[in-house]
């Protein structure tokens, strides 16, 4: 895959499984009738720019979690960047430092009440197959940009 | 089968790509940058004050469901609580400039020594400019 920054730090980011949520239907907003497309394609673009805005800074400084943006997460190796869609939900996006690369592994969505078992089953299902993301990436990194 | 292709192309679009494309991209990833940065300035120096987010909120007049969305970077946010900030947490014109990325902002020096300056008022005003960009740099 061709890298989609042309700036200063393009040789520095990797895609995962975040390429993949991006790409995916997740960020266009149903609150829109058909007549608003544009305001659609607006609020989209805002929150993709906070995304791409935020990925930037953490890229600026090379990757360290730098609260309040990015911040380690507890019982994973890996960091986490947040970004608020709605009033009821949080995108997060997960990523970690391999040499001179930041490397992002998988984003989800997570609604902000989630004390039903099914969604916290979701959650720390992603959060398991962003860890194994990560063990293949560091035994293999060649298959992995393959792989996206 | 052409579907099929179709599918697969398009799950190889990259939205941020194509999203930079859009007219108002660039305005909206600018705010994006000035908050982000706004938001790690309140947080170092909230941290630094030892002040916790509500306590903060209560000083400022707002809530603390506000004040984490600010340091989240999720919110635009008025010149009034902007105002509010800056008075409370005393940013100074460095940090603003910082946050606005817009270079130097005014500093006023005052030069104090025992000696009159016998130099004439323009001179003394040449002097004060360089020496505000001396230490400006």
């Amino acid at each position: 895959m061709k890298s989609i920054y042309k700036t200063k730090y393009e040789s520095s980011l990797l895609y995962g499984r975040f390429f993949r949520f991006l790409s995916s239907k997740n960020l266009s907003c149903a609150i829109y009738k058909e007549r608003d497309k544009s305001k659609e394609k607006n609020h989209k673009d805002n929150i993709l720019s906070n995304i791409d805005a935020k990925i930037k800074f953490v890229v600026e400084n090379s990757g360290l979690p730098i609260p309040p943006i990015s911040r380690p997460l507890r019982s994973y190796s890996y960091f986490e960047i947040k970004h608020r869609k709605n009033k009821n939900i949080l995108i997060r996006i997960f990523y970690f430092r391999h040499k001179d690369k930041i490397v992002l592994l998988n984003a989800l969505e997570k609604p902000d009440n989630y004390n039903k078992i099914k969604e916290i089953k979701k959650i720390d299902k992603q959060l398991k197959i962003t860890e194994e993301y990560k063990n293949k990436f560091i035994l293999n990194p060649k298959l992995y940009e393959e792989y996206q | 089968m052409k579907n099929i292709n179709k599918k697969i192309k398009n799950k190889n679009i990259d939205a941020i790509a194509e999203a930079r494309k859009g007219k108002r991209f660039q305005q909206y990833s600018k705010d994006a940058t000035s908050r982000i940065r706004l938001a790690v300035e309140v947080y170092n120096t909230r941290n630094s004050m030892g002040l916790s987010q509500q306590v903060l909120a209560k000083q400022i007049g707002s809530t603390q469901k506000i004040i984490s969305r600010v340091e989240n970077g999720d919110m635009n946010i008025g010149i009034s609580l902007l105002n509010r900030f800056i008075e409370k947490l005393n940013f100074n014109s460095d940090t603003l400039a910082r946050i606005f990325n817009c270079g130097i902002l005014y500093h006023s020096i005052e030069i104090k020594t025992n000696a009159k300056d016998e130099r004439s008022e323009e001179t003394q005003y040449e002097g004060a400019l360089t020496f505000t960009a001396q230490t400006n740099k």
